[in-house]
């Protein structure tokens, strides 16, 4: 997931998936994603670059802190270059005093809300994703993770299974889901980077009439990744070739723990944010009813079994804490009670389906402060919606 | 290397009480290495058909007691079954009018939660459906599986919808593990609706698929669907070794459901004078390899049962279509005539003393691979054994020079070895001497172990060119045949399996023009000529590749072959028959032929994908087999006398009704895409009596659910 990322060059890059894109990739972009693709230059920058630093970037307004997009143009040294002799061309001779305006009162910021305004979505992005990352914190050791509010309160808690025996039990559906590799390739591959355009194709989602859905999707995942970042940190687990070699996955696995799945999280924290934005519904209602969205997420956190980089238990944990997450951000937005609840990894031998995987919690009502800027840029993105239903009042 | 051939031994001799060479091979050949796969063997009991050994009037023994098949034991009746009666399953069948019809349909992944499959209320329309490698459900009348009858199978949509309601949302992850449709933890279990596409739900979409609306109900109320899903590729053998048990069985117990569905139907609707309901079986499988005049032990079975429902006092039609097959170009077939001098008949072969044919085994080959060589019917069986005494077979292994098999008795083999070793041997050949209608066929079939074994045990075969030869200075010739059967890895999707062929330097595999060449020519304005003149191009022959299951010609059968649906031209793929081998039940032509491709730049033909809703591309000619049951059911549902019903759906009904429209073709007939249909001749062999268009009550889009 990038944070940062190029705008047209990332763009075409994605799109171009290849030298073009990749140098584009690079050079516009600036990311880690685009430096790889600008050095690589071939179809390993297309990917890098280009997915990167385009496929999230500019493309959606996504969390893409600096938009470097110049009036016409992306950035490049030389058209710096050429500003730079422009300038010298046109400008005369200047003392430097003030010239825009008579009065710097005419030049007082707006106010929050309109602030927000008048930056590109991409900036609005990360000033939201930096919000909602201090509005929660950890607690946790080995074997458990805790996530709180900023106030130290519990609002889901992920334990470990007891033995490394759990996972090795279910190996069995490892080896049943690699049956199905043929099938969903294109998918695992498709979905190592992007997960969002298959919601886009659920419903409506660009950067026109949809850019505050999108941008609070993409904030959804930046923060569930925020989220599982730490409780695969304090619960560790093995990937599954670690326990048989046989297992062969058709994807690099992860350097990271296996436990929680950390695409299931951020699928259904997408699914969570875009089934309430859709339907004015939380997490439970969509799972109850197999809302296409969580359909999708669940296919999602399915095909990195399928690959062979995730038990059925990760993506059953990482499910609920992502429906968590998703809640979460609406508590916040309203500043409405969120009911509180702990993760269950399931038994052994189960698989995770959809209709055996509740996301209802059974723990406490929990205050959650309203978080402003999230307020504003939900009730922007619920007016996307037809009825807005998620709208505030 | 020195290779040598072992002095013959008798197949009995090995404890395997069959007379199946495939069977026998599977059982002293491949069994030990599944041993491995726990819960992977069991024991067949004898096929589960009243009066079996009556029906078929002789006492071979194709699936004996005590042979072993890749079956999950938890798929097994571990007792022997008991008899079928008709009582026994009456409760659980439904009952339905009078003009009911039938649709059977054998084949694997046939979805039974598709709404396509269902009607107006979401009701099944799936009167019952036997999964024969589900987890076996004390069914005791059953040698294996779960046999699902319509309300069951209602019960389950219901409990897996959403809102508790027939119409809502199926679950079909959790439906199709429920109804043993898919199995995923068992390693050889059933996985195809887990897929995006699976055949039979392709192919039933096909034959009887119909949008639930209201302007369908008349379809949705006649037309019934009896089901069977045949196991996962693993049970039926690598070169189809099982699956006559499995597919007789299943063409078995459809007319028996039917039957049974007709007697508890009629009671209860009082009804008289008729006795049955039209059906339709569609089975669209296929094997390369065998006599192909009707008497593989498969047909055998099939016409033995039509008889024995006859006997049975049962008079509505029973019609069975199956495919010509899709391998056409897969260089599996040749043809000469053996002999000193002379010819055979009319046919363009001159009798040579001695016919070679280099067989190409590819290298990292997992499975086996096959080729059975047939010699013409004999008057009697003393005439196939002084045949065989007549014959030389010469088999070469690559790189190695030629040199004889010794002499094979009937029910006999021989073991080739590598000497430098002498352990274990990388090939065999079988001798076989069984009956048909015009008399006795002598045939051997020629094993050769795997290229290839990621397990590392021994026994892997060279890979190259293997030359197969025969010799025989006979007056007068003979005519021989070599066929390399079909050839499939134990698990779908798998590329273990290397198909072998025929490596003739005659043989051309494109025209001039650089086209793939076929059979015959298809050009407008021409009629159809040979492609391939044998004198220039044999012995290896695309005519003959029909499939070896569907050439028993009876007035019940039809074989479908498939062309393209835009302009008309016959599809690559679709099999030849070589015009008959002067047998009276062999089949000499393909009965009709339906659209098994869309266009040239439009993969195959849109049905039903794996999962409700979705549609998957699929080719071949199996599809254009569902289109053929399609138009027959439509028929019969149209149909307004007793008399009508007994001429529709039979080959002649076909054959006039193909031709009919052929002779169109050409007239300012417009097709389906408004174009007028200026299209090439077909050939009999290829297209049969004709091209018949789309059935109008096939869907035209795909968002027609």
């Amino acid at each position: 997931m990038p944070i940062h990322g190029g705008n047209a060059g990332g763009n075409a890059g994605g799109n171009a998936g290849g030298n073009a894109g990749g140098n584009a990739g690079g050079n516009a972009g600036g990311n880690a994603g685009g430096n790889a693709g600008g050095n690589a230059g071939g179809n390993a920058g297309g990917n890098a670059g280009g997915n990167a630093g385009g496929n999230a970037g500019g493309n959606a307004g996504s969390i893409t802190a600096f938009s470097r997009d110049h009036a016409d143009s992306p950035a490049s040294s030389f058209l710096s270059n050429t500003l730079l002799t422009t300038r010298d061309g046109v400008t005369g001779f200047w003392d430097g005093s003030m010239t825009a305006v008579s009065d710097v009162a005419g030049l007082a910021m707006p106010k929050d809300d309109e602030y927000l305004g008048q930056v590109k979505t991409p900036y609005q992005a990360l000033i939201l994703d930096t919000f909602l990352r201090s509005s929660v914190r950890f607690d946790g050791a080995d074997g458990w993770c805790e996530l709180q509010t900023s106030a130290g309160l519990a609002i889901t808690r992920l334990e470990r299974p007891k033995s490394l025996d759990f996972f090795a039990k279910q190996l069995d559906w490892l080896r049943a889901y690699a049956d199905l590799r043929e099938d969903r390739l294109g998918e695992i591959h498709m979905q190592l980077d992007d997960m969002l355009s298959f919601f886009g194709s659920q419903v409506y989602l660009d950067n026109g009439r949809r850019a505050y859905s999108l941008m609070l999707l993409n904030a959804a995942r930046s923060f569930a990744i925020h989220v599982e970042t730490p409780m695969k940190y304090f619960c560790r687990v093995p990937r599954p070739v670690d326990f048989a070699m046989q297992v062969q996955p058709i994807i690099q696995t992860p350097d990271h723990s296996s436990f929680p799945s950390g695409h299931a999280t951020e699928a259904f924290a997408i699914a969570t944010v875009l089934h309430r934005l859709s339907s004015g519904q939380g997490a439970a209602h969509g799972v109850e009813n197999m809302a296409l969205p969580f359909r999708l997420a669940h296919r999602i956190a399915a095909n990195r079994t399928v690959a062979g980089v995730h038990f059925p238990a990760d993506s059953r944990v990482g499910a609920y804490i992502g429906c968590v997450v998703g809640d979460l951000i609406y508590a916040l937005a309203t500043g409405t009670d969120l009911v509180t609840g702990n993760a269950n990894a399931g038994a052994s031998g189960d698989d995770f389906l959809l209709s055996n995987f509740s996301a209802e919690r059974d723990g406490t009502a929990l205050a959650v402060a309203k978080l402003d800027v999230l307020s504003a840029l939900w009730s922007r993105a619920a007016s996307e919606w037809p009825g807005a239903p998620a709208a505030l009042v | 290397m020195t290779w040598s051939w072992q002095t013959p031994r008798k197949m009995d001799d090995d404890g395997v009480e069959t007379e199946n060479p495939y069977v026998h091979w599977w059982n002293t050949r491949e069994k030990s290495d599944r041993e491995s796969l726990e819960n992977s063997l069991v024991r067949l009991n004898s096929l589960p058909i009243p009066k079996y050994n009556e029906i078929l009037d002789d006492t071979e023994t194709q699936f004996g007691g005590t042979d072993q098949i890749p079956l999950s034991k938890s798929s097994a009746n571990p007792d022997m079954h008991d008899d079928w009666a008709a009582e026994t399953i009456s409760d659980r069948l439904p009952c339905v009018d009078d003009d009911t019809i039938i649709l059977g349909i054998v084949d694997t992944g046939i979805a039974l939660g598709h709404r396509r499959f269902r009607g107006l209320k979401g009701e099944t329309r799936v009167i019952s459906s036997w999964q024969q490698d589900a987890r076996f459900a004390e069914q005791a009348d059953l040698p294996c599986g779960e046999e699902l009858f319509g309300p069951e199978i209602d019960d389950l949509i219901v409990a897996h919808s959403q809102r508790g309601a027939a119409t809502g949302d199926l679950d079909e992850e959790t439906f199709n593990r429920a109804a043993g449709l898919v199995d995923p933890l068992n390693p050889i279990g059933q996985r195809d609706l887990d897929r995006a596409g699976a055949h039979g739900t392709h192919v039933l979409d096909l034959a009887a698929g119909f949008a639930p609306d209201p302007e369908n109900a008349e379809a949705i109320r006649r037309q019934k669907i009896i089901a069977v899903n045949l196991p996962a590729q693993h049970a039926h053998g690598t070169a189809g070794n099982f699956l006559a048990y499995f597919a007789v069985t299943a063409v078995a117990r459809i007319l028996f459901v039917a039957d049974a569905l007709w007697g508890k139907s009629s009671a209860k609707n009082g009804s008289q004078g008729k006795a049955g309901f039209p059906i339709v079986i569609n089975f669209s499988y296929g094997m390369q390899a065998g006599p192909k005049d009707g008497s593989l032990f498969f047909e055998r079975m099939i016409r033995a049962l039509l008889r024995h429902r006859e006997k049975l006092g049962m008079t509505s039609p029973v019609r069975i279509v199956m495919p010509v097959g899709n391998d056409n170009l897969e260089r599996g077939h040749a043809k000469a005539v053996l002999g000193q001098k002379g010819a055979i008949g009319s046919w363009p072969y001159p009798a040579q003393p001695r016919v070679e044919i280099p067989w190409r085994i590819l290298p990292a080959d997992g499975t086996a691979n096959f080729t059975e060589i047939w010699f013409e019917a004999q008057a009697t069986k003393e005439d196939c054994v002084a045949l065989a005494q007549d014959l030389q077979i010469h088999i070469a292994p690559p790189r190695s020079p030629s040199f004889p098999v010794p002499k094979v008795s009937e029910q006999q083999y021989s073991d080739l070895i590598p000497s430098a070793t002498a352990s274990e041997s990388v090939a065999r050949v079988y001798s076989r001497i069984q009956p048909g209608d015009d008399g006795w066929r002598l045939s051997f079939l020629v094993c050769v172990s795997p290229t290839q074994d990621p397990e590392g045990r021994g026994r892997q075969a060279p890979a190259g060119l293997w030359t197969l030869a025969v010799e025989a200075h006979r007056d007068p010739p003979v005519a021989v045949s070599f066929y390399i059967q079909s050839d499939q890895s134990s698990v779908r999707g798998s590329k273990q399996a290397q198909r072998s062929y025929f490596d003739h330097s005659n043989y051309k595999v494109h025209l001039e023009t650089g086209r793939k060449r076929d059979a015959f020519h298809y050009e407008l304005g021409h009629f159809a000529k040979v492609e391939e003149p044998w004198e220039e191009q044999g012995p290896v022959q695309r005519r003959g590749s029909h499939n070896a299951v569907a050439t028993l010609s009876l007035p019940e059968i039809c074989c479908i072959g498939s062309y393209r649906d835009s302009d008309g031209r016959p599809t690559l793929y679709s099999a030849a028959t070589d015009g008959g081998t002067g047998s009276t039940s062999g089949r000499a032509m393909v009965s009709a032929a339906y659209p098994g491709e869309t266009a040239g730049s439009l993969y195959g033909l849109l049905a039903s994908g794996a999962r409700d809703g979705s549609v998957k591309a699929f080719r071949g000619t199996s599809m254009s087999t569902g289109l053929a049951s399609r138009d027959i059911l439509q028929a019969f549902q149209d149909a307004s006398s007793d008399a009508d019903l007994a001429a529709i759906g039979t080959e002649t009904w076909l054959i006039n009704r193909a031709a009919a429209h052929e002779r169109k073709i050409g007239k300012g007939l417009l097709d389906r895409w408004g174009q007028d249909m200026t299209w090439g001749v077909g050939a009999p062999q290829k297209t049969g009596a004709g091209r018949l268009p789309m059935p109008t009550s096939w869907r035209r889009s795909r968002i027609d659910r």
